[in-house]
């Protein structure tokens, strides 16, 4: 079998696994623009209190966030085929591996990102909305020209470290069979006899965009407090 | 259309089986919950100090393992572990085999492992946003350093650190569920065995999410009252924390500035 670990086989591991790479962002991409627009949804249901609306989204966000995402995974994964035979009679049993995964995390990634809009539009103080008022703009125009700029801003470094562990959270993908970085990994183990080499190819990929992404993020944030001035005092 | 309606005798078996095995979820967060504290203060320490080497190392450490999923973590270990065990047994002559070692101390170190960005950043936060005037004071009357932490710095960290100890306290102990992919017997692995006789899946998930929904519902609410009790004590104590101290420590507070992007959240 040869030595444990060697460089060689681990540089020549990166080429592959980065074809793997787009199902990650697919995930990682199809769940974020989701979850904001239907968070968005669900924070202003909390916000306003909508009754019975507000009961269930309570409950749907604790479960979504009391449960680890790998039992989501698989609640999905088994239960989505189950309820729309109940519901609709439609036999989604041999739909592709992907779409489970990507509900999963849309449903899950709703929640969190509900939770960081609300608390990124509660961090602006409602002063700001009683002074828009005062000038005369209607409760839209005092939302979106003056809530919302520092909502954006108070909300942005909690999106990032959202954002991270989304994108680690689709490492779990793999446990699905779905051919993501891991499992690329692991196809590329069972083809060479040798695992250990493109699993530290994996995770040094996984490194590298975790800190590419924060440096992204910080770089934005920084923007705004230079641009517009720091919010928290 | 027996097999697309919910099995309910299966998914009792499933909630007792797994919640036979809960004991062992506790241990594990527990346990890895108590060395990530150690390491995260001793790493927050030496970045806080900048301790030259240790501060980088630390640092070098931080981000590896931020940047690491915790289930590549966890594979990358037990592979590791599974391949040179019978090397490490032979070597120290021991009279065992790798039978006989609990497999539980591997979980608990990649868990301890993969908590340590969130814990360290944690008290990293917490010691910023402590006031050099700490500092001279003890100096000033001739405390030695590790007396000064002792006696005055770290009594101010932890309670200023608790909010983002108990998050990692939650996050935690949902990560455990990730264990089982390495066969250590917890709450996941329990709800699932009666599956196998079945060959249904969907209820031991199902058992499994109720019962780590059960555990989480109980520690937000011990958290809530923790949280509650260490405001009503900042203010009482009007010394060393007033309003300000406690908001600053929120994700996003001048005293957390430096040390935003250090948090890792676990699913």
């Amino acid at each position: 079998m040869g030595e444990f670990f060697s460089l060689e086989r681990t540089i020549d591991a990166f080429p592959k696994l980065l074809q793997s790479l787009n199902v990650t962002f697919e995930i990682v991409i199809v769940a974020t623009c989701l979850g904001l627009i239907f968070g968005f949804g669900l924070a202003m249901i909390r916000l306003f209190r909508l009754p019975v609306l507000y009961q269930i989204a309570s409950v749907y966000i604790s479960f979504m966030r009391g449960t680890p995402i790998i039992i989501q995974l698989y609640v999905v994964y088994y239960g989505l085929p189950m309820l729309s035979m109940n519901l609709f009679g439609l036999n989604i049993n041999s739909w592709d591996k992907l779409f489970f995964i990507i509900t999963a995390f849309v449903l899950n990634e709703i929640a969190f990102i509900g939770e960081i809009i609300r608390g990124a539009i509660l961090a602006v103080p409602v002063s700001q909305t009683e002074a828009g008022y005062s000038v005369g703009l209607t409760g839209l125009q005092t939302f979106v020209h003056i809530i919302l700029p520092q909502a954006v801003r108070a909300g942005l470094p909690n999106f990032t470290v959202d954002l991270v562990s989304l994108f680690q959270g689709t490492s779990l993908a793999f446990l699905l069979g779905a051919v993501d970085i891991i499992g690329r990994a692991r196809m590329i183990g069972t083809n060479t006899a040798h695992i250990f080499d493109p699993y530290v190819a994996a995770a040094v990929i996984f490194i590298i965009i975790s800190v590419l992404l924060e440096f992204a993020f910080g770089k934005i944030q920084k923007k705004g407090d230079v641009v517009y001035g720091r919010i928290h005092s | 259309m027996a097999e697309y309606t919910l099995d309910t005798a299966l998914l009792r078996e499933c909630l007792a089986s797994g919640l036979y095995y809960l004991p062992q979820t506790i241990q594990l967060t527990l346990y890895s919950l108590i060395i990530t504290l150690f390491l995260g203060l001793f790493c927050a320490l030496a970045i806080y100090y900048k301790i030259p080497a240790l501060s980088q190392f630390c640092k070098i450490f931080l981000t590896v393992f931020r940047g690491t999923p915790m289930v590549l973590t966890l594979l990358i270990v037990s592979l590791i572990y599974s391949s040179n065990i019978v090397k490490i047994i032979e070597y120290f002559r021991w009279n065992i085999t790798p039978a006989d070692i609990n497999i539980l101390f591997l979980g608990v170190l990649v868990l301890s492992l993969s908590f340590l960005p969130a814990s360290s950043a944690a008290f990293l936060g917490a010691l910023l946003s402590i006031e050099k005037i700490q500092f001279e004071a003890g100096l000033s009357i001739g405390l030695t350093t590790p007396q000064l932490l002792r006696t005055v710095i770290i009594p101010q960290v932890i309670p200023t650190a608790m909010p983002l100890l108990m998050n990692l306290l939650l996050s935690g102990c949902k990560a455990t569920a990730l264990v089982y992919t390495i066969g250590i017997v917890d709450v996941m692995y329990g709800a699932l065995l009666p599956c196998a006789k079945y060959y249904r899946y969907l209820e031991g998930y199902i058992a499994a999410a109720i019962i780590f929904w059960g555990i989480s519902i109980v520690l937000n609410f011990i958290i809530n009252r923790v949280s509650h009790a260490v405001r009503m004590e900042k203010i009482d104590d009007n010394t060393s924390f007033n309003a300000k101290d406690t908001r600053n420590i929120r994700p996003g507070g001048r005293g957390y500035a430096g040390t935003r992007t250090c948090e890792k959240v676990i699913r």
